[in-house]
């Protein structure tokens, strides 16, 4: 273990407020990592000057509570899946909007991003784009095994695509063995980017039928369903937003966004509460 | 379940968001839902109509199920005779002024906690006022985690202003790391100021924040706009928020430290983020062992 100040902080000048904030001081297993593609994976990587140049190589470098931060720009193609084991997964950058680092999954059958340990993991500020090819999988699995308290994983300020080639969800609650624990979605963005209507991506969150999550807490998320929306296999209604597989102790949603009539269907036995923000289209919610 | 809707939400202008945002829907396991507590009302109403509300929330937890919203109305204040325990409610305040909420709890106990969250359930408590103790009281204000069986107990605190005066001799906020007597699971604190309000160095209050160390700890704490304000003469234990000894991790922004008060963050993974304050606060940290 390493106790380290950063007296400036990361030193970003726009992204995640992880990024932005200083002073800033960390308990880690080995440290920050950064990540750009015009780097190397010869390099350490501890150096923003000298980063690696893939995050599968990052990931390799760290560990529990470690920050892999991708510099401003990066780009890449995720050929096997990053588990992420409490780390956070950090974005550095903002333009019009958007993160400026964004990530494609170019896989068949496999996930972009999971959480399989028990540890806390983050994901900020990172825009995923839809699938390179045709692929089952979701974008963000959580989590695949379980363990003694289950895991707990944070989306802020993420920018999330789904297109044709999203045959699962942008993102799977539950989906292995045993629970998820706790999962905090703030500021984040689900957008269905297909083309045609006989190409549609499964939907944004859809919870597994295994699960029995503990909590899940939104603030500011948009749901939007571009030109054409959602599949949804589950339902004939296409939602963007599906937990109506299993229950969830707990929903605390406030300041949701359902836009171009995207849709949700809450789960008949999980209890809580949703707030939905005024939004052009037709967007319902079902929860009994 | 029942299935509430609220197309204008809680309606209050001022407060947390949880009662100025709308619409609202609710879903919970029973039909009643929202429950209206003032001390201008009476514990004979049914407490579900804004204009007869309960007198104390005392009744209200009495009344309430899990999940249910207990919306304590602009102005409210009361003093606690007994441990109330809030665990899977959501418990909220009305109102704001000089940006402090406007409804205060007293505790009024020597050896009692005012607010207990127990069981699995996440609690929720927004934007409420808790002055400090009106006789001296060895037990915390809000403790969360504490009961005799293992498991986490999870809880989300914000917009909350928490007085430590003279007659607090424990902390105002304990969080539960012992194995045998359950955890604090998940803890998140926002935008939410613990200060102290002593007024003499030889009467100061416990500290802010406490995590006994005799086993893991709470497994998360999220704080982001968390002021812990020493204020005149500061906390009697050396640390305003003091992880003894506790494994676990937190993610700490925006955490403010006027007036010198101090952070020991025991053997906890994760980040800490402070933002430039007046006095000379200090972080003290443990280097964990793999």
């Amino acid at each position: 273990m390493a106790i380290i100040n950063w007296p400036h902080g990361i030193g970003e000048a726009t992204g995640d407020k992880l990024a932005t904030c200083s002073p800033l001081e960390m308990q880690l297993t080995a440290g920050v990592i950064y990540v750009h593609h015009t780097g190397s994976d010869l390099y350490e990587g501890t150096d923003r000057t000298a980063p690696v140049a893939t995050l599968g190589q990052a990931n390799l470098l760290t560990g529990v509570g470690d920050m892999i931060v991708m510099l401003s720009g990066h780009t890449e193609k995720i050929a096997a899946a990053v588990d992420l084991e409490g780390k956070i997964l950090i974005g550095a950058g903002t333009s019009g909007g958007f993160p400026t680092v964004q990530l494609t999954n170019d896989q068949a059958a496999g996930s972009m991003l999971t959480v399989s340990s028990t540890y806390p993991s983050q994901i900020l500020n990172v825009r995923l784009k839809e699938e390179a090819q045709d692929n089952s999988e979701p974008k963000i699995r959580v989590p695949v095994t379980a363990g003694a308290f289950d895991s707990y994983l944070r989306i802020r300020g993420c920018y999330i695509e789904c297109g044709a080639h999203d045959l699962g969800p942008g993102l799977l609650l539950g989906g292995g063995e045993g629970d998820s624990g706790f999962v905090e979605i703030r500021e984040t963005t689900f957008i269905s980017t297909a083309t045609s209507i006989a190409a549609l991506p499964l939907c944004a969150i859809v919870c597994d039928s295994t699960t029995t999550l503990l909590g899940l807490i939104m603030d500011g998320v948009v749901f939007d369903n571009g030109p054409y929306g959602w599949y949804d296999a589950l339902n004939t209604t296409r939602y963007a937003l599906d937990l109506s597989a299993r229950p969830i102790d707990r929903l605390h949603l406030e300041r949701l966004t359902f836009s171009h009539g995207a849709d949700a269907n809450l789960g008949s036995h999980n209890a809580g509460y949703v707030n939905v923000y005024p939004s052009y289209g037709g967007g319902r919610i079902d929860w009994v | 379940m029942a299935l509430i809707s609220l197309p204008h939400g809680i309606g209050e202008a001022l407060g947390d968001q949880l009662v100025t945002i709308a619409p609202l829907l609710v879903n919970l396991t029973e039909d009643q839902g929202v429950w209206w507590v003032h001390h201008t009302g009476s514990d004979t109403y049914a407490g579900l109509d804004r204009y007869k509300p309960f007198a104390t929330l005392a009744n209200a937890v009495s009344v309430a199920s899990t999940g249910d919203i207990i919306v304590l109305l602009d102005g409210h204040t009361e003093t606690l005779t007994s441990v109330l325990s809030i665990s899977g409610l959501n418990v909220v305040g009305a109102g704001r002024a000089s940006g402090k909420p406007t409804v205060k709890l007293t505790n009024n106990q020597a050896a009692g906690r005012m607010l207990l969250v127990t069981g699995s359930e996440m609690t929720q408590l927004l934007n409420v006022w808790i002055e400090e103790q009106a006789v001296d009281c060895t037990a915390a204000k809000l403790q969360i985690g504490a009961v005799d069986a293992p498991h986490y107990s999870h809880c989300r605190i914000r917009g909350c202003y928490i007085e430590c005066g003279a007659h607090d001799l424990a902390t105002a906020i304990h969080l539960s790391g012992d194995a045998k007597i359950g955890y604090a699971g998940f803890v998140e604190i926002r935008d939410t100021t613990i200060i102290s309000t002593a007024t003499s160095r030889e009467a100061q209050p416990l500290c802010a924040v406490y995590c006994d160390g005799t086993g893991v700890g709470p497994h998360l704490l999220i704080t982001d706009g968390l002021t812990v304000d020493g204020g005149t003469v500061g906390w009697s234990n050396y640390h305003a928020i003091d992880f003894d000894g506790a494994w676990g991790h937190v993610w700490m922004e925006g955490v403010s430290l006027p007036h010198g008060s101090d952070i020991h963050m025991g053997y906890t993974w994760g980040h800490l983020n402070v933002q430039p304050s007046d006095g000379g606060g200090r972080i003290d940290w443990d280097e964990a062992l793999l």
